[in-house]
């Protein structure tokens, strides 16, 4: 077993098992604190398919910013509600999610291992925006010409969209005026 | 080096997402079925990071990138909403939004 | 010399008439009664006059007979039906009848329906009577036939419920109306037949198209003919309605509830009898159908005595002549049955004479009365009513068959008709079983027509109790008595307006029946080349002493009636209470006919529609759309669990959709 595969597996199994963490605590913040170890060990996956920028910022900005403010609201709106969740009101809610989950992954499962990729599909890279790279160049200089360049209207519209959230953001924490 | 077929990282995603649905489903905290939903989101962007990987194309990064930035977004005023709508109980549970019954 | 064919006016001065008083209420012009008299008696008086010159011109023209076709109505493949008039003997006869006695009863009218708000309404209808009696009359086809039947029909529907604020009035409408619709189902069969037969629903086709003489009809069908006799019955279904013969007079007793004037005119003298005219003008038809013949004849005995014997008994005056009218038109038929048509149509004249002159009378004591219609409350009255008195005196005699008023003669001419041909070399027994009945429907015909004038003229006045105010026939629909001191002293004679056109009458129940006394036919002369060329009037007629021994029997028989009815009823206090054997009763109560309709069709026909109206109507028509209103809320109701408002539903509902797409995913090859 080489080391990358052993890494593979056991990130997997961590992602995993924080991943059903943050589904299974009872306590908001134990469910938070999984969701990190989760997303860090996404983070590490991204290292492992050979992309350290995007893991670097998968660590900056979501597990330290994301987060972190999950964090907050969390604490600040009962961090500790031992929520009734002994019995779901909706009666066979839990039933038909376990079930449906079960099939959603299998069949999800079922197709992704039936996708083979070929050899022919890496050069279709060549039809798409990010003309201005090689296909075969995988540096964060090619990240950011591509971006730049091949996807700069998405990037553009991306910053309106950050800014009207924070507009949003802005409004609805407001308290209601008492009139 | 991750292996010649994607399937291994493929089958995580998957299953990391049906995790994420299955956590949608089931809890009744409203912050806990958010965490869920970027749990969803997290799991796409690792399958879109597998296939920038085995199709040697940079396009999986840009989206992965984009995904990100526009998650960071939601989850603010997700979040703004959530607080504007719970600030004063004491119960989080989304059950409680119910006015749209029958 | 050329006919002067004046019928068009004939029939549409009526229209006119109509169209203009109906449209009186519209300019509010509808009580001006003097403008509303002379122009509803006006359009008759006029009409009567073209009757008259046609009339005459036709009884000196070459042809006897003109048809004028003024429209083709409708041309449509082989079927042609025109709108044209025919002018001949019969319908000649026949106008002038409807106009002459029509323009009586309208002058009588004014003075009768005087004080009646509905005045320009009853002049409107009785103009529309006459216009489509006289298109039936006139019509050239069979389809104008049916066309007038249907209308006179309606008139007598709009008259008989004159005064529609009395239910008894309008139901009485209601049934005359629904038991004619019978008969016009009768023609209409009729006339599907011979237009299958003949191709063609004209009177020349079908009745006069042979050259040889004036018969189509044996070329077509052979002597008593399936198809013929089914027609023929058919025809005379419809006439047995219309005439009000047994089963179908029910209708005509309860007409009575119209005002007097218009029983006097329409189940008289006109309406009544246009089943008569019916079979004399298809008597081509009926010659071939010997069958049919026997059966005309029988019902029309059956009934005349039938309906005489019921007219024995009843107490309301008018009531007694209307069965009266019936028992006289069932000896038409029996004249027309025993294929002396022409008898049939003097009968039919002088019958209108008397019968109308006896019901002007008898509203003249009505109207005199304020109303009162029994007899049992009346008496006394000659002394009061001496012009009324010896007119209803003439009526009753022509009625009873004395010599030398008109109904003797023209009785006398069917029942000498029946004699002769039960006498004759190779008469059959028929005859004279039929001339047994005529003589002894007689018999009760003069007892029951002057019991009726000696119990309301003669012996002491029975009314005093209850005499409403004299006014006239506003009156009648109230029926409010009033007590004045001397009961008879209100009492008075109608006004000059209602006694010249009942003196007129009169003098024709004298002297009209010229035209056909056994010596001289004149009316069956001019009459015979409608009923075919076998057809010869005075093969009917006694010869020598045999008609001297006719004429004594049929005068001993009314005087026999009349003898009865004094010896009972000339006396101060007649005995007029009803007596309890069992005769008399099924008598009073008119052989309990209706009531057997009652029991046999209605009941089962209004149970019949309950049912449908509950199990079809409710249960599936109602139920079914309710149903389906039920079954959308039940669904909607159903569907309505989906909206749990829990949004972690919603999503699970999203999911299956996703799983569904995924699956078609997995399942595509």
């Amino acid at each position: 077993m080489t080391a990358a595969t052993f890494a593979f597996v056991a990130l997997s199994i961590t992602a995993t098992l924080s991943a059903l963490g943050v589904i299974l605590f009872r306590n908001a913040v134990y469910s938070a604190l999984s969701l990190i170890l989760n997303l860090f060990s996404l983070a590490l996956f991204f290292l492992l398919l050979n992309s350290v920028f995007l893991a670097v910022v998968q660590v900056l900005i979501y597990t330290g910013g994301i987060m972190v403010l999950f964090l907050f609201v969390v604490t600040m709106l009962a961090p500790d509600a031992r929520d009734s969740e002994q019995r779901d009101p909706i009666r066979w809610q839990r039933g038909a999610a376990a079930g449906l989950g079960l099939i959603l992954a299998g069949g999800i499962c079922y197709l992704l291992v039936n996708t083979v990729l070929s050899p022919a599909a890496r050069t279709t890279g060549a039809a798409s925006l990010s003309k201005a790279v090689g296909p075969t160049d995988q540096s964060i200089q090619a990240f950011g010409s591509a971006l730049f360049h091949g996807f700069l209207f998405p990037f553009e519209v991306t910053s309106v969209l950050l800014v009207v959230a924070i507009l949003g953001a802005l409004v609805l924490g407001r308290r209601a005026s008492k009139d | 080096m991750p292996p010649d077929q994607p399937t291994g990282y493929l089958i995580v995603s998957a299953v990391l997402f049906t995790i994420g649905v299955v956590g949608v489903l089931v809890r009744r905290n409203p912050l806990i079925m958010f965490m869920s939903i970027e749990l969803m989101l997290n799991a796409v962007n690792l399958s879109f990071m597998t296939f920038a990987h085995y199709l040697d194309s940079v396009e999986g990064w840009i989206f992965v990138f984009l995904v990100l930035t526009v998650a960071a977004a939601e989850v603010v005023v997700g979040l703004a909403i959530i607080v504007s709508i719970f600030r004063t109980r004491h119960n989080v549970d989304v059950d409680e939004l119910d006015s749209m019954k029958g | 010399m050329q006919v002067f064919d004046l019928t068009l006016l004939v029939l549409l001065l009526p229209l006119l008439g109509f169209l203009i008083l109906g449209s009186l209420r519209l300019f509010g012009w509808h009580e001006q009664h003097e403008a509303i008299s002379w122009i509803g008696c006006g359009t008759i008086a006029l009409a009567f006059i073209s009757a008259l010159i046609s009339f005459v011109s036709l009884t000196n023209a070459a042809t006897q007979a003109h048809d004028t076709v003024f429209w083709n109505w409708v041309a449509s493949g082989k079927l042609t039906i025109n709108f044209g008039l025919r002018l001949d003997p019969l319908s000649s006869v026949m106008l002038l009848v409807i106009t002459g006695v029509g323009l009586l009863i309208h002058i009588y009218s004014v003075g009768y329906m005087h004080n009646d708000p509905g005045y320009w309404r009853y002049f409107s209808f009785l103009n529309f009577f006459i216009f489509a009696m006289v298109l039936l009359v006139s019509a050239d086809n069979y389809l104008f036939l049916l066309i007038g039947w249907a209308l006179v029909g309606l008139a007598s529907y709009l008259l008989i419920g004159f005064w529609y604020e009395r239910p008894s009035a309008v139901a009485a409408a209601k049934k005359a109306f629904v038991v004619n619709v019978i008969g016009d189902f009768g023609l209409m069969l009729a006339i599907f037949l011979l237009y299958g037969k003949f191709g063609s629903l004209g009177y020349s086709p079908i009745l006069f198209s042979d050259p040889n003489g004036t018969i189509a009809a044996p070329s077509v069908f052979g002597v008593n003919d399936p198809t013929l006799l089914a027609i023929t019955l058919l025809l005379f279904v419809a006439c047995a309605t219309k005439s009000a013969q047994l089963p179908l007079h029910v209708w005509l007793p309860d007409a009575m509830e119209g005002p007097t004037p218009v029983s006097a005119l329409i189940h008289a003298a006109t309406m009544v009898t246009a089943g008569v005219y019916l079979v004399a003008r298809s008597a081509n038809l009926y010659n071939q159908a010997p069958i049919a013949l026997w059966v005309i004849a029988g019902i029309g005995g059956l009934t005349a005595i039938f309906a005489a014997s019921i007219a024995l008994v009843q107490n309301d005056i008018k009531r007694i002549l209307a069965y009266s009218t019936i028992s006289q038109l069932g000896y038409m038929f029996i004249a027309e049955g025993a294929g002396n048509y022409s008898a049939g149509i003097f009968h039919l004249t002088t019958h209108a004479y008397f019968k109308a002159l006896l019901f002007m009378c008898a509203g003249a004591v009505i109207h005199a009365l304020g109303g009162e219609q029994d007899i049992r409350k009346m008496g006394g009255l000659r002394g009061r009513l001496k012009w009324s008195y010896w007119t209803f005196i003439v009526g009753g005699l022509a009625l009873a068959g004395i010599v030398p008023f008109a109904g003797f003669w023209s009785k006398d001419a069917i029942l000498g008709s029946l004699l002769q041909r039960g006498i004759a070399a190779g008469g059959s027994l028929w005859y004279l079983v039929l001339y047994g009945v005529g003589l002894a429907t007689a018999i009760l015909t003069g007892f029951y027509v002057f019991r009726l004038i000696f119990v309301v003229f003669h012996g002491t006045y029975r009314g005093g109790e209850a005499l409403p105010q004299p006014e006239g026939q506003a009156n009648a629909r109230t029926r409010k008595p009033r007590r004045p001191a001397n009961p008879l002293a209100q009492v008075h004679e109608a006004p000059w307006i209602m006694l010249v056109p009942m003196l007129a009458l009169a003098v024709l129940s004298t002297t009209g029946w010229i035209y056909g006394a056994p010596w001289f036919d004149a009316l069956g002369q001019f009459l015979a080349p409608i009923f075919g060329v076998g057809f010869n009037p005075a093969s009917f007629a006694l010869q020598g002493w045999t008609l001297w021994i006719s004429f004594g029997i049929s005068l001993l028989a009314g005087l026999i009636g009349i003898g009865i009815a004094a010896l009972m009823y000339l006396r101060r206090t007649p005995s007029l209470q009803p007596m309890s054997n069992i005769f008399y009763k099924t008598l009073l109560n008119k052989y309990w006919v209706d009531e057997v309709y009652d029991w046999v069709l209605v009941k089962p026909i209004v149970g019949m529609g309950r049912l449908t109206g509950r199990v079809l109507e409710d249960g599936a028509f109602d139920g079914g759309s309710r149903g389906l209103a039920w079954l959308v809320g039940k669904t909607s109701v159903g569907l309505r669990a989906m909206q749990t408002g829990y949004v972690r539903n919603y999503v699970l509902i999203l999911l299956v959709g996703a799983i569904l797409i995924l699956l078609y995913y997995v399942a595509r090859p």
